[in-house]
């Protein structure tokens, strides 16, 4: 497999060379560019700021660290206009030379009679994602770098968003938005979906430091992010800054928590061979105190009755501590004639972790661990106006290398107390009997995906986005015999996720909209041990490939439309599908049994919404935002039980329909240099069985149909306050403060109207408090912050009886070194 | 679990909206029936999307049963026993063993037992070995070693726990022990599914019977019978009952649908007989022979003067486990094991379903959920024949697989 991808690779940077290469002959000319960074009066760079060429038809907007770049410029004497929301306006007189690159950077002054303008200038990229017809997020990530929060917990703050963990920093995690969730939902990181980028590269554990902004797409996903996602996607979109930057964050924090990390750039300026690195390390021993139904012990003093620890008498977690370790390393080039950035790139990674519990906290081990270990070489090319102004182009390709291992060895039976209190014959803490397990999974993954965009004129733009991923699995275990191995012979899986777009601005950019077509395809090649018996009549095991494909075509259409400067209304609908993954096709040879009948999941995913701005006066701005969706569901996947050690089977169990109603909120109040930002969101869903007839007896009424999904939040509510000072202790000083609570109102584990509503699992009601002050010494070169999270040290939950971690403090300092 | 309250004075908008809000969204959480209260209760253990509902009833015959609104909630996977009043059952969700009272409003939950310890891995076997004692015992483990507890009832205790060997038998290994296990004599009995782990071929040349001294599980000993071959460790229904005279009937499960009992697929189904500590070779009971299609015996339920019921498959009615188990592919039979007749009784015919029946009065309670038709309770007169049934109380929704119906004498 190695020397394969090295061919590959090494064919596809001969490709790529040799057109970078052809591409500087060709283009050279004697024309200039303009280049530069716009910061404020702070020193910090701001992106979507306009930059225009006045006389010509040049122009751009910053990117999200502030950059511009304006190329082909005819040798003259110019007027650049530099303007943004919430600035003022900056006019520059420029002469510039034949083929020179004229570096220029500007510092803006904030105009505070513009805070509130609707502009079609300047916006961020966030802001232009927000008015695109899509319901979508975007949440800058530049005002919470300095803090102590967890990607995780950024999201959960947002409208329509749910993480459920099952316990601290890097537990497994499940994301909803909008009432879907499971491998409905789909992670990306800079348009690539993230399945095989190792457990590093996850939302429970991805710095938030390393990160420029998120993009969360509710329901209807934009064809750029190539993927079958049915609920929702995610894009972490990371930092890609173009000057010299070194910057390092330490944190430190409860439960012996340690979190670094380092981001830095370097571009040499003569060639623009540009170097870039960042990396983190997260380490957790999570040994906070736990109580309640589940956390007990029990032995011949107690009668073996079981006694439960208390809020006063709590056990400790011993089996949680969490390491990883990642580094991201890019050399290439930026700003050339040919790329506008080109790199090559390894992400390394290693991950370690105890596993404290199995479904419930009933089931606590002592001993289990999994370790993973990921190595993807990649590269990244993208060039704006290729061969044709106006034609923008991406592509990536990856190979990613996996090795993770289950660590299920001991015979060892432990209770809260930590104590080894018996011991199983044939080992195994999570196969239960099964016996001992040391089970490696290798995935080999090559991961290719290009986007191109085709601006035809101010109005319109259409694109083509087109993923695929090739993806083999072995798998090897020392303790277990063969015929119990998964993935003992080689699984391949292809998927491919094709989509066009075409983009709309009518009505001097009020209305927008986004028209697309995506293609699923999915294909497998399942090598499975097969019991047959020969012509003598003796049964013997062979091997037989199970071949499995299926395509399939979804269709969305996106559109808002600005009524006025205050308010802009939005709508989005797609009919989608989520193909199965090959363990629900194909059940993953030890807890999951195979369902060859298994069919994709559908969606038609509806939403409606507006948003209002009003500035009130010259200090008070409000924003209010209301929307509403709906969720059409069939052939829900769902995995359900179907022995007492938790086996189980996925199946197409029932049709489901939600709809939802989303309530926003932000007031901003401005005295002199002191900024206070109230924010406050509320989200109500209902979603239900739709399965009029139970599935196996299509002629009788399905007992539960018309109830409330099973184990689904269905009222959630956030609210924040937020300070911003200016000129804090010294000029320049920054100083922030915010206090955030969450609620998620208590829900049933299992179909609501069924059983008595004393007698059933319950999920309780949550009320998290946070709070969190930080200082920005001037010219941003050292931030310091101290957060507090679970404020009030409430027992908290987001799974049944998985209890997340009480109350935690942590420091973190931010040092920028250039 | 508890439920957080509220903290903090701050949050009266949150509260607000919270409130606003939830006026429009609560839940169908009706209480449960007041029944009628009487001599007897029954438990039905309803099962559903793998969780199940303990609801009562104290008539079997008339109404609608249902767990909408009623029911205590838990994951026990039918491992439960009736004994008098109470119900024990494994909790899936606190790894424990529950005694549950059964009351004239319902289930009361009344202590537990940590299955941590004394059960590891589980169990899949419960039976009433003894008069007020009850045998929790797990299938054999990769090391064939079997976990078991003991525990003394009504006062629910841990009377003694531990593992003992199950030997292997050749190259074949005691994949499952259970049957349940059935004491006589100060012996032991369990049925057993004696087969090979990489090929689950199953042992090749007779029914296989494991034998210990009780309570000690020591001296284990085979008993076997070339009489046919397949499983005989099912629990839930069982694949042992036991006569008044002490007598152990015992049938073979050698459907092709079941694992991949391979040599056994062309035996016939037989119920065999153990008398004195062996197989009594002069009794054999040919159910196979019966019948012109293939069938198998999916367990019996004894009620008493050598009459059980069992559910019997017709295995030529499909090649594939999932539509044999999902489709109407298998009856109800009465079994006159003296006599050694089998009567098919003239009830829907329905998919397979797993689950312990009633009998109470002399009358077998037993339900029958047919594709494309209602559910029912069943009363059966063991006195009569084929139609000697009555259609009793609704099961509503079909999706509901039921797990056990239980008998309790509210007085005892």
């Amino acid at each position: 497999m190695p020397s394969k991808f090295s061919l590959a690779l090494l064919a596809l940077v001969f490709c790529f060379s040799s057109h970078a290469i052809k591409a500087q002959q060709n283009n050279f000319n004697p024309e200039s560019e303009i280049r530069g960074v716009v910061y404020d009066k702070n020193g910090v760079s701001i992106p979507g700021i306009s930059v225009m060429v006045i006389g010509t038809s040049k122009g751009t907007a910053t990117d999200s660290e502030g950059s511009f770049v304006i190329s082909s410029i005819k040798p003259g004497e110019y007027i650049l206009v530099v303007s943004g929301v919430g600035f003022v306006k900056e006019q520059r007189k420029v002469m510039i030379f034949k083929g020179e690159s004229l570096s220029l950077d500007f510092r803006l002054e904030e105009d505070t009679q513009q805070l509130t303008e609707v502009s079609v200038q300047g916006k961020s990229i966030a802001t232009e994602i927000k008015e695109r017809g899509f319901s979508v997020e975007a949440i800058e990530t530049k005002s919470i770098r300095t803090q102590t929060v967890e990607l995780n917990r950024v999201l959960d703050r947002t409208a329509g968003i749910r993480v459920r963990q099952s316990g601290g920093i890097g537990s497994d995690f499940q994301f909803m938005i909008n009432g879907l969730s499971g491998r409905s939902i789909r992670f990306f990181i800079d348009g690539i979906p993230m399945d095989y980028f190792g457990s590093s590269y996850s939302i429970n554990n991805f710095p938030v430091s390393l990160l420029s902004r998120i993009e969360v797409y509710k329901g209807v996903v934009p064809v750029s992010l190539g993927s079958d996602a049915l609920g929702g996607a995610v894009n972490m979109v990371t930092r890609n800054d173009v000057k010299d930057h070194l910057e390092f964050s330490y944190s430190h924090g409860s439960f012996n928590t340690h979190m670094a990390t380092v981001y830095g750039q370097w571009v040499e300026p003569n060639t623009n061979f540009t170097a870039r690195i960042s990396g983190f390390y997260n380490y957790s021993e999570n040994n906070y105190k736990v109580w309640g139904p589940g956390v007990t012990f029990a032995d011949e003093s107690t009668g073996f009755r079981p006694v439960e620890f208390t809020k006063d008498n709590p056990a400790e977690r011993f089996n949680d501590d969490f390491r990883t370790a990642n580094v991201k390393a890019d050399i290439g080039f930026t700003d050339k004639k040919w790329a506008n950035q080109f790199f090559l790139g390894t992400i390394i990674s290693d991950l370690d972790r105890g596993i404290q519990t199995g479904q419930t906290m009933a089931f606590v081990y002592g001993d289990a661990r999994y370790r993973e270990k990921t190595i993807i070489p990649y590269l990244s090319y993208q060039k704006s106006d290729l061969g044709k102004k106006g034609l923008d182009v991406n592509v990536f390709s990856a190979y990613s290398i996996k090795e993770g291992i289950n660590v299920d060895t001991s015979r060892n039976v432990f209770d809260w107390r930590g104590e080894i209190i018996t011991r199983r014959g044939n080992g195994g803490e999570l196969s239960q009997g099964r016996g001992r397990s040391l089970f490696t999974l290798f995935e080999n993954a090559w991961v290719n995906r290009v986007n191109a965009t085709y601006t035809i004129n101010d109005k319109h733009a259409i694109g083509i986005n087109y993923v695929m991923n090739n993806v083999v699995r072995n798998g090897k275990d020392e303790f277990q015999p063969w015929y119990r191995t998964s993935f003992l012979e080689p699984q391949s899986l292809q998927t491919q996720v094709g989509g066009v777009s075409w983009q709309t601005k009518l009505f001097n950019d009020k209305f927008i909209s986004d028209l697309f077509a995506k293609y699923y395809g999915f294909s497998a090649e399942v090598n499975e041990s097969f019991l047959t018996t020969n012509s003598q009549g003796e049964q013997q095991y062979i091997n037989r490939v199970i071949d499995s494909s299926t395509d399939n075509l979804g269709l969305g259409y996106a559109v808002s439309y600005r009524l006025s400067d205050q308010i802009l209304l939005k709508s989005s609908i797609e009919r989608s599908t989520r193909l199965p993954t090959t363990v629900e096709t194909l059940g993953d040879g030890l807890t999951i049994q195979s369902n060859p009948n298994i069919r994709p999941e559908q969606s038609l995913n509806f939403n409606l919404g507006g948003i209002w701005k009003e500035r009130i006066n010259d200090a008070q701005n409000l924003k209010i935002g209301l929307s509403g969706f709906l969720r059409d569901t069939e052939d829900l996947l769902l995995f359900t039980i179907t022995a007492s050690n938790g086996n189980g089977i996925f199946q197409n169990v029932s049709s489901t329909f939600g709809k939802g109603l989303e309530l926003e909120m932000g007031f901003n109040q401005k005295v002199r240099k002191h900024d206070f930002e109230f924010t406050a969101n509320s989200t109500f869903l209902d979603m239900r069985n739709t399965q009029r007839w139970d599935a196996e007896n299509p002629a009788v009424p399905n007992a539960v149909f018309g109830d409330r999904l099973r184990n689904t939040p269905y009222f959630m509510a956030n609210a924040g306050l937020r300070y911003t000072g200016e000129d804090v202790f010294k000029d320049a000083g920054k100083l922030t403060a915010y206090w955030q609570v969450g609620y998620v109102h208590e829900f049933f584990l299992n179909w609501p109207s069924l059983g008595a509503a004393n007698q059933k699992a319950v999920i309780p009601s949550q009320l998290a408090n946070d709070v969190g002050i930080g200082y920005q010494f001037p010219k941003e070169k050292v931030a310091l912050a101290f957060d507090v999270f679970n404020l009030f040290n409430q027992q908290l939950y987001d799974n049944f009886m998985l209890q997340k971690p009480g109350r935690a403090l942590f420091i973190k300092l931010t040092y920028r070194i250039i | 679990m508890k439920t957080n309250k509220f903290s903090g004075k701050g949050l009266l908008m949150v509260l607000a909206l919270s409130i606003v809000l939830l006026s429009s969204c609560s839940d169908d959480n009706g209480n449960g029936p007041s029944p009628n209260t009487g001599e007897v209760m029954f438990g039905v253990n309803l099962g559903i999307d793998g969780t199940e509902y303990l609801v009562n009833t104290d008539n079997l015959m008339e109404g609608k049963i249902t767990a909408v609104g009623r029911g205590v909630e838990t994951h026990s996977f039918g491992m439960a026993i009736p004994v008098g009043k109470f119900l024990y059952l494994f909790n899936g969700n606190e790894n424990t063993i529950d005694q549950m009272e059964m009351t004239a409003t319902g289930y009361v939950k009344i202590t537990s037992i940590s299955a941590a310890t004394i059960l590891p891995n589980g169990s899949r076997n419960v039976s009433e070995v003894e008069p007020g004692k009850l045998l929790f015992t797990n299938w054999p483990n990769a090391d064939n070693e079997v976990t078991y507890a003991f525990i003394s009832i009504p006062s629910f205790t841990v009377e003694s726990y531990g593992t003992f060997d199950a030997p292997k038998l050749g190259n074949y290994e005691p994949v499952e022990l259970g049957g349940p296990g059935i004491v006589s004599n100060n012996k032991i009995y369990f049925g057993t599914m004696y087969s090979n782990r990489v090929t689950w071929d199953t042992f090749p040349d007779s029914l296989v019977t494991l034998v210990y001294d009780y309570p000690s599980f020591t001296n284990p000993t085979f008993l076997t019978s070339t009489a046919t071959l397949g499983a005989t460790s099912s629990y839930m229904p069982h694949s042992m009952v036991k006569d008044e005279q002490g007598d152990i009937y015992q049938v073979n499960i050698r459907s092709k649908h079941w694992y991949n009992m391979g040599t056994a697929e062309d035996k016939p189904t037989l119920i065999s007989k153990i008398s004195n500590g062996s197989y009594d070779d002069s009794y054999v009971f040919d159910v196979s022979e019966k019948y012109s299609e293939t069938i198998s015996l999916i367990g019996m339920q004894y009620v008493g003067h050598g009459i059980a019921y069992g559910r019997l498959g017709n295995e030529d009615a499909t090649n594939e486990w999932g539509v044999f188990s999902n489709g109407n592919n298998t009856s109800v039979v009465k079994i006159d094991l003296y006599n050694k007749t089998i009567t098919n009784m003239d009830l829907p015919l329905s998919p397979l379903r797993f689950g312990l029946m009633a009998v109470h009065n002399g009358k077998v309670y037993w339900p029958v959920a047919p594709v494309g038709g209602k559910a029912h309770i069943y009363e059966i007169d063991p006195s009569g024949g084929a139609d000697a049934f009555k259609e009793g109380a609704e099961l509503e929704g079909s999706n509901f697989r039921l797990n056990g119906i239980y008998v309790h004498p509210l007085d005892q």
